[in-house]
């Protein structure tokens, strides 16, 4: 199959047709932060951490496809300015306060506010008022730390197919649930397998018994799972 | 164990105790299962059906033949629970669980749409509907301030219904009375001019079964 020909922060890159930005750029060593990819799941460009220039226009590298010519730029002022904002909003929306965290220290979202330089918040916090849901046995869920990634919705729907995960309202007021919304204990579709435990990037989804900045992740573990399904 | 009892708040000191408990004799999943839910589980995929507390026999055998209509058609979703809400004037959850379990679809899926959209309702609503506008005239008239005073005094946020079982708060965009803003509808009738005290005062009649005269 012919190779298309994109160029990529100033570099002329050779890549194969149907691969999307992010991948062509991952496989080049150039690096675009992301927060809801996850190598092993669908992708659905929920963070939008991952725009890239392409002509002026922001679109997210890891849901649009490469085209012969492009010229992508990952690194532009207007792209990081974005980035930063659009962390800034996510830190505003939940309650981050890293100190507090079982996953401090080993959190994506913390990573991300380090390699972008966000050091303080220009918008306004909203205080946002969940309850955490500890009625799993081994798990519980905070809300205020989540991100709304969406990994868990797609780690229960895709690899485990459980389907237990999912959004509901809008708008301000989305927030992942557990079956009909139901305490997590008592989704009848949970199986415990704790997936989502793994691939969620902050402390909101966390086992029981850790203590502050003892939480660490595996979300690699996806993709290895799903190599090993395809080869069978 | 502690962790069971869901007192699991400090954390272990020793690491052999952050582990959860296995025990090979219990089943895969610690979750206590009751009997009866899990019987209940593996039945529905054998006869399809789920126990509906709610409503009537009447309002059962419509909910039936609603499924009936729209299974095995493509996305079907959203159809079948605007016409159950016609059944039930409400979406309980007991019967969000008969779709989900008919239809095949995930029980988070439902309930997704279920709160997606503003027009299903997951309670029963009240027996006056108050709604407030919030359209740009009344809101540069007051109409905010109208509706927190209301919530405050009824203690509900907007959708909901007050535990009596009276009134259902709700917000609008515009009645096109912007001539009488602030205004705020009761069931079928325009009250406008208002501040937040004369709409309590408006309120407090419907509560004593007196319908004000309108604006």
């Amino acid at each position: 199959m012919d190779k298309l020909r994109v160029k990529i922060d100033g570099r002329t890159i050779l890549a194969a047709p149907g691969k999307t930005i992010l991948e062509v750029a991952e496989e080049n060593g150039i690096h675009i932060p992301t927060l809801c990819h996850l190598d092993g799941l669908r992708d659905v460009g929920a963070c939008r951490l991952c725009i890239v220039d392409l002509y002026g226009q922001l679109v997210t590298s890891c849901t649009t496809k490469v085209a012969d010519g492009m010229e992508i730029g990952t690194q532009t002022e207007t792209v990081r300015a974005y980035r930063r904002t659009i962390l800034e909003l996510l830190f505003a929306e939940g309650n981050h306060v890293c100190s507090f965290c079982v996953s401090n220290g080993g959190c994506e979202l913390q990573d991300l506010a380090c390699e972008l330089g966000m050091h303080s918040v220009r918008v306004p916090y909203t205080y946002r008022r969940e309850r955490v849901d500890a009625t799993h046995p081994r798990f519980l869920i905070d809300r205020d730390r989540c991100v709304l990634c969406g990994r868990c919705v797609r780690v229960c729907q895709e690899v485990e197919g459980a389907h237990t995960w999912g959004f509901a309202e809008r708008g301000a007021t989305v927030r992942v649930i557990t079956d009909l919304a139901v305490p997590w204990g008592t989704a009848e579709s949970c199986t415990s397998c704790g997936k989502c435990v793994e691939v969620c990037p902050t402390g909101a989804i966390a086992r029981k018994g850790a203590s502050n900045a003892e939480m660490r992740k595996h979300p690699d573990l996806v993709a290895e799972l799903t190599e090993r399904r395809a080869r069978g | 164990m502690r962790n069971r009892l869901g007192l699991g708040t400090i954390a272990a000191r020793d690491p052999a105790d952050r582990e959860p408990p296995t025990d090979p004799s219990r089943p895969r999943s610690p979750r206590p299962v009751k009997a009866q839910e899990w019987e209940c589980e593996t039945e529905d995929k054998v006869t399809g059906l789920i126990d509906v507390a709610s409503g009537s026999a009447a309002q059962r055998k419509q909910l039936e033949r609603v499924v009936e209509e729209y299974r095995g058609l493509p996305g079907p979703l959203i159809q079948v629970l605007h016409k159950v809400q016609g059944v039930y004037g409400y979406l309980p959850s007991d019967v969000l669980r008969f779709v989900a379990s008919e239809l095949e679809l995930p029980l988070c899926d439902v309930r997704g749409v279920a709160t997606f959209y503003n027009f299903f309702r997951l309670d029963p609503a009240g027996k006056h509907t108050v709604s407030v506008c919030l359209g740009t005239a009344c809101y540069v008239k007051g109409g905010a301030e109208i509706l927190k005073r209301i919530q405050r005094e009824l203690g509900v946020e907007e959708g909901r219904t007050t535990p009596d079982g009276l009134f259902t708060l709700d917000t609008a965009r515009c009645f096109g009375a912007c001539g009488l803003a602030p205004v705020m509808m009761v069931d079928e009738e325009v009250y406008g001019r208002l501040s937040p005290t004369k709409a309590m005062r408006i309120l407090n009649s419907y509560r004593e079964g007196t319908k004000p005269s309108a604006a």
